[in-house]
């Protein structure tokens, strides 16, 4: 049995699973650093054989994960999503996710779609971005991939920022905490020569394709922070880099893009509604990234 | 069109920014937004119909209603293309909408 708390709230899986599902399980979820109170939501996977009531004449969708497309079926409050062989059944309750996997191997990237869905129902938003913060107040960083989200985060770690995530983030639209879920900067060869150049580390590790240096190497203490602006990333080689003005829905549209789409539709309700109150909350900025440096005083 | 009664896509998402929308479509993962006058036809045509919605929307805003007829038959048009307005009648034989 594994067990521990996920930004409070608890999190187990109540069958044995093997040690590197654990470690898969704990390094991308078990962050003890945070020290939240206790939130009254609860998750729980439960991992063995086929669960009986597998769909087999509802309409599906299908999903991409990485590992490729899979099947889902949308019967809320129960989502299936996998095949007889390996799948996923969620249950959304109130105040708790259920979960039940089956499959060998069991498939960890279900158990992190679980996990991810069940968060957001307990009312947290899900942020890829890279996010760095100065006296507490954080500056995230949106865009699609390439856009330049990291070299921008090595930026403002140059101009006295810490960073917050490189990558992922979990956010409570409440209090508008924002939590670092990653574990250190994953660098292209050419950013990590820049990161090497201008913070004297070394990059060490390698990771599939790119450097990765652990925020335990950089020396500050890792915290939740108050996420305060927003920065949508564009580029324009012509143009002199500047922060400018971004509307509401443009706001809305990169939040989408950074959160990804919830599996059920309540979910999706709710996290429409956060961001909706999020845009209105925080300051929402257009960052051009062309000639010169980037202005950070201005936030 | 001007006698075709509209519905939302219940797939849809929408964000609504008071002052804009923003609309996802969880299938095809497309977003769409619409400024304020969008977001006005957006809400009202499903209990207005589109004369009542021109009606509302010439009345909250300096708009011609020419004009506001032009803009709106094009959204209506772009947004049912897009899967995200449905008719509550059936529609053509070929499955298209009919502006008339």
């Amino acid at each position: 049995v594994i067990q521990f708390e996920i930004l409070g709230r608890a999190f187990r899986v109540t069958r044995p699973i093997s040690d590197s599902l654990e470690a898969g399980l704990r390094s991308r979820w078990d962050f003890p650093e945070y020290r939240c109170d206790p939130h009254p939501f609860k998750l729980e996977i439960e991992h063995g054989s086929t669960p009986t009531g597998f769909p087999t004449t509802a309409s599906s969708s299908m999903l991409e994960l990485f590992a490729g497309t899979v099947e889902c079926w949308n019967l809320e409050p129960v989502i299936w999503i996998g095949d007889v062989t390996t799948g996923i059944r969620i249950e959304l309750l109130e105040g708790q996710m259920i979960a039940h996997t089956w499959g060998v191997p069991a498939n960890i990237e279900l158990f992190h779609l679980a996990i991810a869905e069940g968060l957001r129902a307990s009312g947290l938003i899900s942020l890829h971005a890279s996010i760095a913060a100065r006296h507490g107040q954080a500056l995230a960083f949106l865009g699609p991939s390439g856009r330049g989200k990291t070299t921008t985060l090595l930026h403002s770690l140059e101009a006295g920022f810490v960073p917050v995530c490189e990558d992922f983030a979990w956010c409570d639209p409440d209090t508008l905490k924002v939590f670092g879920f990653d574990r250190g900067l994953r660098l292209l060869p050419d950013t990590a020569k820049f990161f090497e150049t201008q913070f004297g580390i070394t990059p060490s590790i390698w990771q599939v394709d790119k450097w990765f240096v652990p925020y335990s190497s950089l020396n500050f203490e890792r915290r939740a922070v108050n996420l305060k602006t927003i920065a949508l990333l564009e580029r324009d080689p012509e143009q002199p880099t500047d922060f400018g003005p971004l509307s509401k829905r443009e706001a809305a549209l990169a939040f989408w893009e950074a959160s990804g789409m919830p599996l059920s539709r309540s979910v999706q309700d709710r996290v429409s509604q956060q961001i909706a109150g999020m845009v209105s909350r925080l300051e929402v900025r257009r960052l051009l990234l062309g000639q010169g440096t980037i202005p950070f005083e201005q936030v | 069109m001007t006698g075709m009664n509209y519905r939302h896509n219940p797939n849809v998402v929408v964000t609504d920014l008071d002052d804009e929308l923003v609309l996802l479509d969880p299938v095809s993962k497309q977003m769409f937004s619409l400024n304020v006058i969008g977001r006005l036809l957006w809400l009202e045509l499903p209990r207005l119909g589109l004369n009542g919605a021109l009606e509302q929307i010439t009345k909250s805003f300096a708009v011609s209603p020419e004009q506001a007829r032009e803009d709106a038959v094009s959204l209506i048009e772009h947004l049912f293309n897009s899967k995200l307005l449905e008719l509550t009648d059936p529609v053509t034989d070929s499955g298209t909408l009919e502006v008339t």
